[in-house]
């Protein structure tokens, strides 16, 4: 998600709406666009009922995946280190398209941390349905 | 993709909150355009 900013750009060119939801404490949503530049819809859901709803919750098993030490590793050869957990680290993400015709057009459950939702496979669904309305 | 059965009336009605602490309610999100939600771990 370290290219969010970039990505935002994209949904804007297929006429949609993006929005960032972390479960967190809303103090935190300021450090997270200095983190990643992100200029888009942002928001704290910190009752964490969004992610109940959509069963985006996990056990300690969805966060030592193979993709999560991958990652972390990753991080770490290019200089990233860890910073202090902002939200519940027992927490995976997800994505979800909705239209105005209130269908939901996508949906992606991260299987574990670091499995981030396939953007092209969003702007896909996103793109398409714009096409069949117009 | 992942399969999802939700009311999304239910959903929708669940309120989020911006930077200025200001309060949103979801579905506002997907009333003009078609709506992509990312749902983020943690902000750290």
């Amino acid at each position: 998600m370290a290219d969010l900013e970039q990505q935002r750009q994209r949904f804007v060119e297929e006429n949609a709406e993006l929005a960032v939801i972390g479960s967190g404490a809303v103090s935190h949503l300021k450090s997270f666009r200095g983190v990643t530049g992100y200029k888009g819809k942002l928001f704290s859901d910190p009752s964490r009922e969004t992610f109940r709803i959509l069963g985006l919750t996990s056990g300690v098993s969805g966060l030592i995946g193979r993709k999560s030490i991958s990652r972390a590793f990753s991080a770490l050869r290019r200089g990233i280190l860890p910073g202090s957990l902002q939200g519940s680290a027992l927490q995976l993400g997800g994505a979800i398209v909705v239209s105005p015709q209130e269908s939901i057009l996508y949906s992606y459950r991260s299987s574990e941390a670091g499995d981030d939702p396939p953007v092209e496979e969003i702007l896909k669904a996103v793109s398409l349905s714009e096409k069949a309305e117009s | 993709m992942t399969e999802l059965q939700i009311s999304l009336q239910q959903f929708g009605k669940i309120i989020v909150y911006d930077e200025n602490s200001a309060s949103h309610t979801l579905s506002a999100l997907w009333q003009q355009h078609n709506a992509a939600l990312f749902f983020v771990r943690h902000f750290g």
